[in-house]
Formats: C-alpha cells, sequence, structure tokens
C-alpha cells in the first residue's frame, strides 16, 4: 500500500494499493527510482493535486488497476471482405467505458472539477485516463459555437475585435452551423 | 535562498528534488544544461580557432559530466537516511548543498524581457553583474503561420535563462534594483532558477510549461515562499507591452485554486483538439490566440484525413473545394493518407489540383465520388507518383485511358480498389509491378481475361484478389492465377454469370496452398468433388463462404462435410445450401474449434440436433439460422446455455492469465420455430436477434447480381460509350509504346 498525501492544508492522505497507483507512470518511475526505500511509511506528497481531485483518481486507478496494460498490438493485416473500415493506421477511437461515464465529473457545475482532474491525469501520466478525460471535452465542445466553447472553458478571448473579424471571415465555413 | 527551509514543506521538497532528477514529463534541467553547453561550443567554435575549440569542448563535456556524475551522489545522500527518510534526508549536509549551489545558484530566470532583446544583447546587459556564461532566450513553438493574426517569425516567450560564471554574478542580478533592470522600456524580473514558480497569471501558462515541461502547477500557494510573492508582486508591476499576448493586462478573475483552460498544458489541449473533427477543430481557432495556435499544431499528428458525412451533418452543406483547399493547408503536409469518398461533395478536377498541390507526403487516397476527366488525373498521377494505394469505386464514366495515365506514373501502386468501373478492360495492369498486393475489380463487367494474364505476369506478390461479377473471364485465367499468384490469399469469384468458367477450371484453385479467404457465393461451378479438393489443397483457410453456390445436386452433405478438414475456419458461410444437415454441423462443430461466425441462412434441412452441435463451439460470436425451418425452442435454449455470463476460470481452454475476452453471441433466429417468449435468458450471453435475414439476403443478392449481369449483357452486347476517352485497342497499343 502507497500513501498519497493532496496539496492541501494540512494535506489528506490516500492509501492506495501499489498496483493501483502504478497506473500513474510519474509515480511508477519514481517508486522504481526509490526501490529499496520502505515507500509503504513515506507518504507522498502530490504537490500539484487537491484532495477532491485525489480522491477522484484514487477512485478511478482503485477500478481500473486489474485492467490489461494497453499493449501495442502490430497491426495484423486483415483484408476483411467489405469496403468498410480498412483504416488501420487511423488512431484507434477512444471509447469511454460505462463505468467512467457516470466516474466523471459531467455536471456543468462540476466542470472546474474535470479541468482539474484532467491536469492532475497529465501530471501523474495516467495516459486512459487522460484519454477519456479529453474525450469527453472534446466530445462536448464538438459542433458547439465558438462562444460556448469559451464559456465552457472558461477561456478569455484575448483576440482584438479587428482579429477576430478577420479570423471569422478566414474560417466562416467552418462555423456555419 | 535556502529552499530546504520550513519543516512543513519538506515533504514537498522531496519530491521536488525528485522531480528535479527526472527526465521525461519533469524538469530538464541536466538536458537544458547540456544543450546550453553544446551551444557555447558552436558559439565559440565560430570565433575560436580548433586548438581553442578542443579545450572549449572539454569544458562542455566536464560540465555535463559533472551533472551526471552529481546524480547518484544525490540519490546517495537521500539513501543515507534511508532509516528515517523524513527527517535526514534534508539535513543540508555539505555535498547536498554544494550540489544546489553549483545548478541553480549561477542561474537565473528573467522575465518580462522585451521580444526584440537579442541574446548576445542580453547577456552583454547583465554581465554588468557579473561573467555571464550562457544565456538563453526559449522560442515559442515554431508555428509556420499562414494567417495574417499570427506573427511570421518565431518569438521570444519574454522569458530569458541566464547562468553566471560565479554564484555572486547571479546574487548581485537578484538583489538588483529595479532600475538596474531596466531595458528596452521594460523592468525586468529576475527571480532564482530553482525557484520559479508560475505567477497566477495569464502569463503564467508558458512560463510554467517551459520550467517544468508540461507540468503543471495550478495552485502553488501551499508553498509559497518570499521568492515567489516577489515574482509575482514584480509582475504587476510591468511597464506593460500591449502587443503581446503574453503580457496582459492583469485579469485577476478567479484563478486562484480554479483550473481554468488557460492554464492548461498544451498537451492536454492538443489531446483534446485530436478527438474534434476537422471542422470543430477550425472552429476552435477563434477562440483564443493560444487555441489557434494549438489547433494548428494538432494537425501535425494527424496522418490520415477522412471526411465522413456526419462531420458536415452540421451544416449540411456538401464539401467544396474552397473547404477542401482550407483544410488541406493546414494539415496537407502531414497527411498520408485522405478519404473524399464517405461525404457528399461537389469535388472535381480542381480538387484533384488542390489535393496535389497541398498534400506531397500522400501516400493513399480515396477519390470515389469525384468528377474527374482523365486529363486531371493524369496530371494528378505526374505529380504523385510516390502513390501507394488509389480507391476510385463506380467510376462509369472513366474508361481505359485514364487508368493507364494513372497506372503509367504511379508504377508502385500496393492496393488497387477499382471495384464498379465497369469500363475497366484491365489491359492497364501491365504498367503496374512487383509492388501490387491487393487489387479489387469487383464488378468490372467488362475485365478481359487479357488483365488477369498482366497482372500474372508483372505482379506476382498479389495477396488479394477479387473478381466478383467479372464475367467475362475464364477457366484459363483461374489456371493462370493459380499458377503465378503463389502469395495468393485472398480471393474471391462471386457470381452466376460466369459463362467461361467450369468446375474443371476452379479446381486449379487447388494448387494455391496458403489461401486464407475463399469466396464462391452463387458461384454455380461449385460442387462436392470440388470442395474436396479445395480442403485438402488450402487446409488454411480461415474464411470460406459458399453462400448459394453450386446446385442442389452437385452441393450435397457428402461434399460439405470435407469443411470440417479445415481446423483453423473462423468464418463460415453456407447460407441456401440444401446440402447442410445435422451431420454436416456436428462434424464442423467438432473439428473447427476456433469458429467464430456461422451463417445457416435458409438451410432448410438443419434440425435441432445440428445447432445443438454447434454450441460446443465456445468462440462462436455470431450464429444465424434464420429461416431455418426446423430449428425449435429446444435448440436455440441449448445455445443460450451454452454461452454463460461467468465462465469458470477452468473451463476455459487458453491460460486463465489471459483472461477471454466474454464477447456477447448475436443469435437470428427468425424464421424459425423458436418461440422467444419461452425461452430462459438469463445468465446467457447470447443475444437474440428475431429479424430474417433469409429473404433479405436473397433479395438483395438476387437484385445485385441482376444488375451485374445486365450490365455485363450490356457490355457484352458490343453497346459502345460515345465519350472521347475509350481507346480502341490499337490506340492503346501506341499510348502504351510511348
Amino acid at each position: 500500500m502507497i500513501q498519497l498525501c493532496s496539496n492541501d492544508d494540512p494535506p489528506v492522505s490516500f492509501t492506495v494499493p501499489r498496483k493501483a497507483v502504478e497506473l500513474s507512470k510519474t509515480i511508477k518511475t519514481m517508486l522504481e527510482d526509490l526501490e529499496g526505500f520502505d515507500m509503504e511509511q513515506t507518504p507522498i506528497p502530490l504537490p500539484n493535486v487537491d484532495a477532491p481531485t485525489l480522491e477522484l483518481i484514487v477512485k478511478w486507478v482503485e477500478q481500473h488497476q486489474d485492467d490489461p496494460p494497453p499493449v501495442e498490438k502490430p497491426r495484423v493485416e486483415d483484408d476483411d471482405s467489405d469496403d468498410s473500415d480498412a483504416d488501420d493506421d487511423q488512431e484507434p477511437e477512444v471509447v469511454i467505458p460505462e463505468w467512467d461515464k457516470k466516474f466523471l465529473p459531467t455536471d456543468d457545475e462540476q466542470k472546474n472539477q474535470l479541468f482539474k482532474l484532467l491536469n492532475a491525469a497529465n501530471y501523474l501520466e495516467i495516459k486512459p485516463l487522460l484519454d477519456i478525460g479529453c474525450k469527453y471535452v472534446a466530445d462536448k465542445i464538438s459542433g458547439q459555437t465558438v462562444e460556448w466553447v469559451r464559456d465552457y472553458l472558461n477561456m478569455e478571448n484575448d483576440y482584438t475585435p479587428e482579429e477576430e473579424a478577420k479570423l471569422k471571415e478566414e474560417i466562416a465555413w467552418a462555423e456555419g452551423l | 535562498m535556502d529552499d530546504f527551509g520550513g519543516g512543513s514543506s519538506r515533504p514537498q521538497m522531496l519530491f521536488k528534488t525528485l522531480r528535479r532528477l527526472h527526465g521525461q514529463n519533469l524538469d530538464h534541467q541536466g538536458l537544458n544544461d547540456l544543450s546550453e553547453a553544446f551551444q557555447n561550443f558552436v558559439t565559440r567554435a565560430r570565433f575560436f580557432n580548433v586548438g581553442r575549440l578542443r579545450r572549449t569542448w572539454s569544458h562542455s563535456a566536464v560540465e555535463f559530466m559533472k551533472y551526471r556524475r552529481r546524480l547518484p551522489a544525490l540519490m546517495a545522500d537521500e539513501a543515507a537516511g534511508s532509516g528515517n527518510v523524513e527527517d535526514d534526508v534534508f539535513d543540508d549536509s555539505a555535498s547536498h548543498k554544494s550540489f544546489k549551489t553549483k545548478i541553480d545558484e549561477r542561474k537565473i530566470v528573467v522575465g518580462n524581457v522585451s521580444h526584440r532583446v537579442t541574446t548576445n544583447q542580453l547577456s552583454s546587459f547583465f554581465s554588468k553583474f557579473g561573467k555571464v556564461s550562457s544565456c538563453h532566450i526559449p522560442l515559442e513553438g515554431g508555428c509556420q503561420s499562414m494567417y495574417a493574426t499570427l506573427p511570421k517569425n518565431r518569438r521570444s516567450k519574454g522569458i530569458a535563462h541566464i547562468t553566471f560564471k560565479n554564484v555572486e554574478g547571479a546574487e548581485r542580478a537578484r538583489t538588483a534594483s529595479e532600475d538596474e533592470l531596466k531595458f528596452y522600456d521594460k523592468v525586468m524580473i529576475v527571480t532564482p532558477y530553482h525557484l520559479y514558480k508560475a505567477p497566477r497569471r495569464h502569463s503564467g501558462n508558458t512560463l510554467v510549461a517551459d520550467m517544468y515541461g508540461s507540468v503543471y502547477s495550478g495552485s502553488t500557494e501551499s508553498f509559497d515562499d518570499d521568492g515567489i510573492s516577489v515574482a509575482s508582486s514584480d509582475f504587476s508591476q510591468t511597464t506593460d507591452m500591449p502587443e503581446s499576448p503574453l503580457c496582459h493586462s492583469a485579469t485577476t478573475k478567479g484563478y486562484i485554486g480554479q483550473a481554468t483552460f488557460n492554464h492548461f498544458p498544451d498537451k492536454v489541449v492538443l489531446n483534446i483538439f485530436t478527438h474534434l473533427s476537422p471542422f470543430d477543430r477550425v472552429r476552435v481557432e477563434r477562440v483564443s490566440k493560444k487555441f489557434l495556435e494549438l489547433s494548428v499544431k494538432s494537425w501535425n499528428t494527424t496522418t490520415s484525413l477522412r471526411f465522413t458525412a456526419d462531420q458536415l451533418s452540421n451544416s449540411r452543406k456538401p464539401l467544396r473545394n474552397s473547404v477542401l483547399r482550407a483544410i488541406l493547408v493546414r494539415c496537407g503536409i502531414y497527411l498520408r493518407k485522405l478519404d473524399l469518398s464517405r461525404t457528399t461533395h461537389f469535388l472535381d478536377d480542381q480538387s484533384l489540383e488542390i489535393v496535389a498541390k497541398e498534400c506531397p507526403n500522400l501516400l493513399e487516397i480515396d477519390l470515389t465520388g469525384l468528377k474527374v476527366r482523365w486529363t486531371a488525373l493524369k496530371q494528378f498521377a505526374e505529380s504523385r507518383q510516390s502513390l501507394q494505394a488509389i480507391a476510385f469505386r463506380n467510376q462509369v464514366a472513366l474508361g481505359e485511358k485514364s487508368f493507364w495515365y494513372l497506372f503509367r506514373n504511379c508504377g508502385n501502386l500496393k492496393r488497387v480498389d477499382l471495384r464498379g468501373c465497369r469500363r475497366l478492360h484491365g489491359r492497364c495492369f501491365r504498367l503496374l509491378g512487383l509492388f501490387l498486393e491487393e487489387v479489387l475489380l469487383d464488378g468490372c463487367v467488362r475485365l478481359e481475361p487479357q488483365a488477369i494474364e498482366e497482372i500474372c505476369l508483372k505482379s506476382v506478390n498479389v495477396r488479394t484478389l477479387r473478381l466478383n461479377g467479372c464475367y467475362r473471364l475464364t477457366d484459363e485465367s483461374i489456371n493462370l492465377i493459380s499458377r503465378s499468384l503463389g502469395d495468393l490469399q485472398a480471393f474471391t469469384l462471386c457470381g452466376d454469370g460466369f459463362k467461361d468458367i467450369t468446375t474443371t477450371g476452379l479446381m486449379n484453385l487447388d494448387r494455391m496452398d496458403r489461401l486464407v479467404e475463399l469466396r464462391l457465393d452463387n458461384n454455380h461451378a461449385v460442387s462436392d468433388t470440388l470442395i474436396g479438393a479445395l480442403v485438402s489443397g488450402a487446409p488454411g483457410l480461415k474464411i470460406f463462404s459458399l453462400a448459394h453456390a453450386g446446385s442442389d445436386t452437385a452441393l450435397t452433405s457428402k461434399g460439405l462435410v470435407a469443411i470440417s478438414h479445415l481446423p483453423d475456419l473462423e468464418e463460415l458461410d453456407l447460407c441456401h445450401l440444401a446440402g447442410v444437415s445435422n451431420a454436416v454441423l456436428t462434424a464442423i462443430a467438432k473439428n473447427c474449434a476456433k469458429l467464430v461466425s456461422i451463417k445457416l441462412r435458409s438451410c432448410t434441412y438443419v434440425g435441432d440436433d445440428g445447432v445443438i452441435a454447434l454450441a460446443t463451439c465456445h468462440r462462436l460470436q455470431e450464429i444465424d439460422v434464420s429461416g431455418c425451418l426446423l430449428v425449435s425452442n429446444r435448440a436455440i435454449q441449448a445455445v443460450l446455455n451454452a454461452f454463460p455470463v461467468n465462465i469458470k476460470l477452468t473451463e476455459l481452454d487458453s491460460t486463465p492469465k489471459r483472461r477471454a475476452p466474454l464477447v456477447a453471441v448475436t443469435l437470428v433466429v427468425g424464421g424459425t420455430l423458436c418461440d422467444p417468449g419461452k425461452l430462459k435468458m438469463k445468465g446467457s450471453r447470447v443475444v437474440l436477434d428475431t429479424s430474417d435475414y433469409s429473404r433479405l439476403t436473397a433479395d438483395v443478392r438476387g437484385m445485385f447480381f441482376a444488375a451485374m449481369s445486365n450490365a455485363a449483357d450490356e457490355a457484352a452486347s458490343g453497346e459502345t460509350y460515345s465519350d472521347d476517352d475509350l481507346c480502341s485497342d490499337d490506340e492503346f497499343e501506341s499510348l502504351t509504346a510511348q
């Protein structure tokens, strides 16, 4: 079991099975480097992750600890009959599993939590979690107007009006909703 | 600056130290030092002679080695305190301290640097505090701008890394007053290298991304110390630079403790963009400058672009040349694969020009649906000679000449998909060579035996050959194929209009021992003896399709039983065969343990016993018995029971470590005696499908082949197209001679 500490004051610590925590590449590499230390006793501080986010992360890694590691399977030359998906080098479509769909903080009020989760997943290098999170956000903003996207992502419009008008004209074909 | 201060922050410090030591996602300091050392070396190399040079080089190398050597030393420091890690590690032991001093204290990070400042200017400016050993101004990620709104050249991020020769120089620079740091109308901010944190501001993201790789330190307040507060307060004093996207007028809108997208690491945003459709990806360019930059950047991982109807469904506008150009301008140079076939479009000759111009690295293209003339195709082929795969289906208007030009220029084609090109004679295949691997010519009703001769002569490496409905082929073609194409793995010859192909001709196929897939649907020439020969000739078959094949007298259960000698069989299609009986199925179920899918539509002589026997094939995922009039609940229930939701590990034939994926099994039961209401479905992973596909396939196939034979008749009746590009034999010969 490994202890993880959030960055809150005082830090909140979570105890996670080592197998689960190794889904995070960052922590895994660290543990490997510190081979020989009694890491069970030493809480690992995560300066970029706060308690609610860490709780989510812990929940996710515990759920997914038995997942088979994503193997880079060599594409088999499958010359399947009809014209359909012969797309082998297309990036494999990320599918959000059922459990994760319920797991992700998907309410609009919780979107900040979602962004924090993405950040933490990136920081801890939990690729599958990052992928499904990004996929979710992508689904959310696809087909939406620019203004909506800005609002949803708390982005700030840093174009000058002239710049924006020009750009808008340039890509008008992509905006026709 | 003693960063190993207060006890409460020790755990963080442990992590920070580790992070510093780590490559990858973490701080790239070691690499920075190396690249800096190398930069030094190059700069000096320009000015000094070789003798000095050698010394310089060794100096840089020593610096790097020093860093490398310190790694284990620092690790050992920490190991020394292994008894009580928390308390002992961070005692400022001498060696530890000296490491810190050498690496960090000589280095400073300067913020709010004017974009006009060059490395040389900056380094001479700072030399008033002490001898500068290196100065580095990181540039924004190079983006080739194609919009007026982006700067043409790579500009600096407004920060710089400066390493002094001595600690004192850096110390003096850090303590310098504002006036001393004024340069190009801006007051620069000096912060120690190791302490540098993101000011909680807009400009933070670039700095953080630079300092910690992609690590995002959003809420830094928990281990803030003086250094940072100084940095951030200094930032608010900046003498402004309105045109810079990085030094924005302050926006304090609740960033503290709140993750906003402005602060996101580029990696995350890029990841999101890769999930967006081309249109969405272009649209988000207008969100903010950062998004524009990243959106443009996100294309460089896009090697394959496929327009699908649903991407356009928002606007319901067909794809036009202008839109195609706008998208290809962004991603063309990265594209290897382009598919224009799945959307409604108004693409024509001009589109080919655009593609040729914008996509220099294209290897595969699907042009199905484009309305082009042979001149455009010729031009396209001339500019894209490295093309490896082309699909151009259903081109009823294009004649031999077009394809001739295409093939002449693209001699390296690996895959050719010309299904439904009714006017293709196929002699142009002589222009293709040994690279050819896949040839799909279904429905090319005018394809002549000569085409097969050319393929067999020139392209002996063909692995996949589909000739459904190429009704002009003869026994001799089959003979040639079986003699020349020894590597052939997939061969299809479906259709009921082959007038010149007999059972004797097909018998030649038994030479092709590497066949994996064989489809002879509707082919009248199939018989018991043929099956027997094929099974012994190609024991590795995985996919075998015989729907509607042969006749009731020629193809009987005696012949079909031989199929059970194919141990690798995965997919079997025996629809509408009167010869399929319980005995056949029992034999197949017994010997073909790898079977995944079996279709038995309208096999009217199949009874319960046969289906029950099938239930012993544990890998089955699809069983289609629709229209099998004799199959009743007894058999269906047996199948339901045979595929429980949970399998005990001991039952699995494979090793228990590799959990066999428990996929759903589809069982199609429409048109049988089965009454779904009386079945016990609980605990079974079988999904019942009550539709009856037997009628459907019969109708569709009927129509399809009728249409095809009509076309064949048309072709046979010598009806000519009045088009200009129809070549006579003589003309073709002269083209080839060119």
